[in-house]
């Protein structure tokens, strides 16, 4: 099994779409795919329940109320932190992960807290000792604006690059409200947001 | 029933011939397009699977199959609305725990082949077969190769039809079986590569094995290593072809001759073929070892040696001539017989005359025994053997570590990492002295009674007899380490006899 844990502190960045359309790839590669809801919100969960009987099957876990059992036989498992996480939740919930996906949005408000999160994570031993990759997704990003630059620039400085940046695209909006995911799209749908979900999705599978 | 096929290729007109002879049923003909996916990278290609699409009743049909060059092959098929090759549109049971997630828009078609097949079901005796020709070709690009198989598929009766079939047509007419899927075809002649040779992978016996399934398995391995390297024999550019084809001859004949006490008479004419073979391929493996590894450091050493680079001329030459042989008997009656009897024969233990039913692991021990003992007694006094007699030293190592590559991993633990070990020291010092002699002899071979070739000759001959000379203390090391390392089989399982001499 290869487990992918989703983690930001920050609200809003864009875990639970990155989440739900990673869990939708896996699932539509016929791999069996289990969903893990560690967001108080539970917005993955709500995702989960409007998604279609036709669409490819995801389980879902509710870790809500902390970790709960991993179905034996799963072949991927996402796991949406949810807003507000520390460090110490951050530590048991890798414990159960191979990597972290930590979405950040191009904007000055958010430095200040990804700064912090991201020191504290990489202070954790597994990914210090380098058995756990932390892998940085831009957000929402605009291409060719200012604030994508910054966004690598201000990255870079903190010692870790981009895997990829995810264009601000309504696409995202659209497929969630029906339960969907861009992977559940026929790839002549989904042709534009390939590009940007394949540098991400490589690193997963290579690891 | 798995599925059980041979595939035969040859001239068009001679395999034409050859279909229409199998029996009197009426041959459909159909056009099959079949288009090949794979990664920028060859992700699949490298797991050992291939992915295909091809049109069927105004639907798709997606294809993955495992290439494992052997005559039984995974298979697994979805048939789909659009064109799209998309691996999560495969049935469940595919091997997804291997591939993982690839995305349609990550596979690219890298070749296509192009078939007018014919094929017709036939009752021959008491079985019933699908016979297909397939004739066409497989392009990729701008560049493309011929295509001309002739299949024989068993659909009912019993295993061993399909060789017997196959062995009168390959009596009778001048075609070569072959285990090349068009698929391997391909990725050769999209990637621009000669065809891939392959290593020998030790089979996984189970200390539950019986001598008749052990022996199977083991054949059945030798079957693939022989197999898996006539195209790039054939094709000669990659010296490891045809030294691959005779490391698995040579293991056959080993296989042979470690289950001789159990075997009946038709092993023996198994074992000679093997040898013909072997004999004919030679020439080809020692010019190739002249040129590729024993005359570059030689010519280095005098980069403006003419006699020497005479030498390497003719050399050249004559590997160009052993190569036209190699092609000549992989292409022949004798050695087409031997692959469908090595091949073909779906229970390879039917060679078994008796004890098929016994328990593996004593025997196994008995084995390894005799090898053992015999490679002892051969090496006594090493220090003091002369050349021939170490040339025997190395011919009963040699045997034993095909034996011990056959039947030690029955005896996990680390004794048996450490006699590997010591024995793989002592077989590159054996072989060392053993190419230093085959290129010496060679050499003047080669050079004839050409005067410049001779002064090459010497010079080759030299270098190699002082670099021999040097070696010399520590193939000695080499045998004594050896000959102090602890056995690692055990008579019978559950106790650890070795092991407790050691302590």
């Amino acid at each position: 099994m290869i487990s992918v844990l989703v983690a930001n502190a920050k609200g809003g960045c864009g875990k639970t779409t990155v989440a739900t359309n990673l869990a939708t790839a896996f699932a539509n590669a016929g791999l069996r795919t289990g969903l893990a809801e560690g967001d108080r919100q539970g917005s993955s969960l709500k995702w989960l329940k409007s998604r279609p009987a036709t669409a490819a099957p995801i389980e879902a876990l509710d870790w809500r109320k902390g970790r709960g059992e991993v179905p034996k036989k799963l072949a991927r498992l996402v796991i949406d932190a949810g807003a507000g996480v520390d460090s110490e939740r951050v530590r048991a919930l890798l414990k159960d992960a191979d990597m972290i996906i930590m979405p950040v949005l191009p904007s000055v408000f958010d430095e200040a807290a990804t700064k912090r999160f991201l020191k504290r994570v990489d202070e954790l031993k597994p990914i210090q000792k380098g058995r756990k990759p932390v892998m940085v997704i831009g957000n929402r990003v605009r291409p060719n604006t200012r604030a994508a630059r910054e966004l690598d620039e201000f990255l870079a400085s903190l010692g870790h690059d981009v895997v990829t940046r995810l264009t601000d695209r309504a696409l995202y909006q659209d497929v969630a409200r029906q339960g969907l995911g861009i992977f559940d799209l026929p790839p002549s749908r989904r042709a534009n947001v390939i590009e940007d979900w394949l540098p991400m999705i490589r690193r997963i599978e290579d690891t | 029933m798995r599925e059980i096929e041979i595939k035969l290729t040859g001239r068009s007109q001679t395999l034409d011939s050859a279909f229409r002879s199998l029996g009197n049923a009426l041959a459909k003909t159909t056009k099959v397009a079949s288009v090949y996916f794979d990664t920028v990278d060859h992700r699949l290609w490298h797991l050992g699977l291939t992915l295909r699409l091809r049109a069927r009743d105004n639907r798709h049909e997606l294809t993955m199959k495992r290439e494992t060059g052997t005559l039984a092959r995974g298979e697994w098929s979805a048939l789909i609305d659009e064109p799209v090759p998309d691996p999560g549109a495969l049935p469940r049971g595919a091997p997804r725990a291997e591939f993982g997630l690839i995305l349609p828009e990550e596979l690219s078609e890298w070749h296509r082949t192009e078939v007018r097949r014919q094929k017709k079901v036939v009752s021959i005796g008491d079985a019933t077969f699908e016979i297909s020709l397939d004739r066409g070709r497989i392009v990729s690009g701008n560049r493309s190769l011929p295509v001309e198989e002739l299949e024989i598929e068993l659909l009912g009766g019993p295993e061993d039809a399909v060789a017997r079939v196959a062995r009168s047509i390959v009596m009778q007419r001048n075609v070569q079986v072959t285990v090349e899927s068009k698929a391997a075809r391909g990725v050769a002649l999209a990637a621009g590569t000669s065809p891939a040779w392959r290593k020998f992978s030790r089979p996984a016996l189970m200390p539950s094995d019986t001598v008749a399934s052990a022996f199977a398995t083991i054949l059945k391995a030798t079957a693939h290593q022989v197999a898996g390297n006539l195209a790039a024999s054939r094709d000669g550019s990659n010296p490891k072809g045809v030294h691959q084809l005779r490391v698995g001859l040579r293991r056959l004949r080993s296989a042979l001759s470690l289950f001789r006490d159990h075997l009946g008479p038709a092993a023996e004419g198994l074992k000679d073929d093997a040898r013909t073979a072997l004999q004919a391929l030679g020439p080809a493996r020692d010019l190739d070892v002249f040129l590729t590894e024993m005359l570059p450091p030689v010519m280095r050493a005098h980069p403006d040696s003419e006699p020497l680079q005479q030498l390497c001329t003719i050399a050249e030459n004559a590997r160009r001539a052993a190569y036209v042989e190699v092609r000549r008997t992989l292409s022949g009656r004798p050695f087409n017989r031997m692959l469908l009897d090595l091949l073909g024969a779906q229970d390879p233990a039917r060679l078994l005359a008796d004890s098929r039913e016994d328990a593996l692991p004593p025997v196994a021990a008995r084995l390894l025994r005799k090898g053992h003992r015999k490679l002892i007694r051969t090496g006594q006094d090493f220090a003091n053997l002369p050349l021939e007699q170490r040339h025997e030293v190395r011919i009963a190592a040699k045997k034993l570590r095909y034996a011990v590559d056959f039947m030690g991993g029955l005896f996990p633990g680390d004794a048996a990492r450490t006699y590997r070990k010591g024995m793989s020291r002592l077989q590159d010092d054996l072989g060392r002295l053993n190419d230093a002699a085959v290129t010496s002899a060679l050499a003047d071979q080669l050079a004839g009674d050409d005067a410049q070739a001779m002064v090459g000759a010497a010079i080759v001959k030299g270098w190699y007899a002082h670099r021999l000379a040097a070696t010399e203390p520590e193939m000695i090391a080499a045998w004594q380490a050896f000959s102090e390392t602890p056995v690692f089989w055990r008579p019978t399982a559950g106790r650890p006899k070795q092991k407790e001499k050691r302590q």
